[in-house]
């Protein structure tokens, strides 16, 4: 197994592998859904896979991590998973104002929420994907290099199960009572539409930096677009295995297309 | 009968010269109060009175607030300094126009722009975060009209700072524009637009129309009109920009003794006269001589809020507590606003590009 420097990072799977995923937190649906296919031996591995070499290593992140990706990504094609939790990050929970963006179709709050352009909400999560810029051109020893967008949403019918559940989100709610505002987490229809904003804004950088853009598959997503829920992780906001599995799909398809 | 001191120049101001003299007693005790809804519009001069206001508890009106995340977001222009994202205000036909759009009775001819894939509104040309359709542009535009209907109205108190008489407008509905087209953004097409200088008459019916417009939804409201002691950037006279500045400055000077003499619960406050008057320090211009240096802005709002306040505040009590003030994140904010004021907060610097 490939590792980095300190071992932290390792690079799963099969080292002659085309296919290089690499990247954030939603890597481990894929993953998971690699080490059952292995398990079931329905295929010879034709992904590798740039991780955490142990549980506490955390989301993919720092220079060596990505020292380990431009060693294992030469003459390879490279999936990078960006981020994709944005939305879930800072917008879980509406904020006074409550705001909406154009495209947000459902909202049923108590008062009429502002409108925030579309370019501001894009100026916002800007930041998020400056990295890519650094990134991407390290990786110029690859064959080719895409960009893979997160899971859609899942709804709040959901989410509001496990939102306390989790230390990043229960520390908000604190926060968030503690400064006397209302908890209310926001419409299934906003946090969709600011996703959308994410794969826009993905599918722009990958333009200008030369890479393509895979969005998440269409067949993963009801009919407004949320995450279907045979593809929810028991969280707020991953998808399991089986989304990984329809990734994997998309991937080897892409794979056979590059050798044909 | 017996002239008071400051019916003579050598008593009051050759000598003796007291900034708070220039309010009447009667002004001192009408204005403001502690549990006042303030507003304010107009030229950039209008947007420094805000973080003093906020600093002494006073309630500066909002409406149009962004959630937190949005906040720190770069902005130009200043447009989210007033009580609405309405920006920089320049000319009483501009305030007239804006407050019969919010109430619906006037839709401008030429109401956006497309430029680049964006939808531009051209009275704030310089929107950081413009919309991307006209969709998104009739859903922001309808919000922000809200949003100046719900500060208008809400007010008690109305601070307007008359800013220029020179403007363009369209040819078509005589809408007038923050900036002329193609400067901001935009382009100046000859056969739409036309340069304009508003005359005394002119401004005073229109800063009276608003007044009265308003007050027929908002009884309540008094107004504070000031005249901005920042000269022109550029005139599209054939005059001297000096020149050009003092007949402009001294119409809008007249128009605002009109309007405030004929009016009900309508002040004059003289901060152009307290910025640029013979007894003025030279410190009060900064090295340009256009822009309102840090300690004249201050001098100004001491002199606002030691005059209205039902506390008196002391304004000398104040101006110790500068130094004090600037370390605070309020004083951070008002040093910010300050030393911006005369830089690229004001659409109307966009006029010389070599600032």
């Amino acid at each position: 197994m490939l590792k980095s420097k300190s071992g932290k990072w390792a690079l799963y799977g099969d080292t002659s592998a085309q296919i290089v995923v690499c990247g954030h937190s939603h890597v481990d649906a894929i993953l998971k859904a690699a080490i059952i296919r292995e398990s079931q031996a329905e295929s010879e591995s034709a992904i590798s896979y740039c991780f955490g070499a142990y549980a506490e290593t955390g989301p993919p992140h720092g220079d060596e991590y990505w020292d380990l990706v431009v060693n294992a990504s030469r003459g390879k094609h490279v999936v990078i998973v960006w981020n994709g939790n944005q939305h879930n990050v800072d917008f879980m929970f509406q904020t006074k104002p409550k705001f909406t963006v154009l495209g947000v179709t459902n909202d049923t709050y108590d008062h009429e929420p502002i409108p925030i352009a579309r370019s501001m909400v894009r100026q916002y999560f800007k930041p998020s994907f400056e990295e890519l810029t650094g990134i991407i051109p390290s990786l110029s020893d690859a064959a080719s290099i895409a960009l893979l967008n997160g899971p859609a949403p899942k709804p709040l019918s959901y989410i509001k199960n496990y939102i306390l559940q989790e230390q990043y989100f229960s520390d908000l709610t604190k926060l968030i009572r503690e400064g006397g505002e209302d908890l209310v987490i926001t419409s299934d229809s906003l946090r969709l539409e600011l996703w959308n904003v994410l794969a826009e804004l993905l599918a722009s950088y990958a333009k200008t930096l030369g890479a393509s853009f895979i969005n998440a598959p269409e067949v993963s997503r009801d009919a407004l677009g949320l995450l279907l829920p045979e593809y929810w992780y028991p969280d707020v906001t991953h998808a399991n295995s089986k989304y990984g599995m329809l990734i994997i799909e998309e991937l080897v398809k892409l794979n056979e297309k590059v050798r044909n | 009968m017996a002239q008071p001191d400051n019916a003579f120049w050598s008593r009051s101001v050759s000598r003796n010269f007291d900034t708070d003299s220039l309010w009447s007693e009667a002004s001192q005790n009408s204005i403001f109060q502690k549990d006042d809804l303030i507003v304010s519009a107009g030229s950039c001069f209008a947007s420094n009175l805000i973080p003093w206001i906020e600093k002494e508890g006073l309630e500066y009106v909002r409406t149009e607030e962004l959630p937190y995340q949005f906040n720190n977001l770069p902005e130009n222009l200043g447009y989210r300094n007033f009580s609405a994202a309405y920006g920089n205000i320049y000319t009483a036909r501009h305030l007239l126009q804006l407050y019969e759009q919010a109430l619906g009775m006037r839709v401008p001819v030429e109401d956006r722009w497309h430029i680049d894939g964006m939808v531009i509104d051209p009275f704030r040309p310089g929107l950081a975060y413009p919309a991307e359709s006209d969709a998104e542009f009739d859903l922001l535009k309808a919000s922000h009209l809200k949003a100046v209907l719900a500060a208008f109205h809400k007010a008690n108190v109305f601070v307007f700072t008359l800013g220029l008489t020179e403007a363009w407008q369209s040819k078509v509905d005589g809408s007038v524009f923050p900036a002329c087209p193609g400067t901001i953004s935009g382009e100046f097409d000859e056969t739409k637009h036309e340069f304009k200088n508003f005359s005394v008459d002119e401004i005073t019916q229109d800063l009276t129309k608003f007044i009265e417009l308003l007050r027929e939804s908002n009884s309540k409201v008094r107004f504070i009109i000031t005249v901005s002691p920042i000269p022109l950037v550029a005139t599209a006279t054939k005059s001297h920009v000096l020149l050009a500045s003092t007949y402009s400055k001294s119409v809008l000077r007249v128009v605002a003794e009109q309007v405030s003499r004929q009016l009900e619960d309508v002040s004059y406050f003289p901060a152009f006269e307290i910025i640029t008057g013979p007894q003025a320090p030279f410190e009060y211009f900064e090295s340009d001589r256009r822009n309102v240096s840090e300690i004249g802005v201050a001098e100004v709002m001491s002199s606002l809020l030691k005059g209205l306040t039902t506390s008196r505040i002391n304004a000398l009590d104040l101006r110790a507590d500068t130094e004090q003030v600037k370390k605070s994140k309020a004083g951070r904010l008002i040093s910010e606003i300050s030393r911006r004021i005369a830089r690229a907060e004001c659409d109307e610097v966009m006029m010389d590009p070599k600032l």
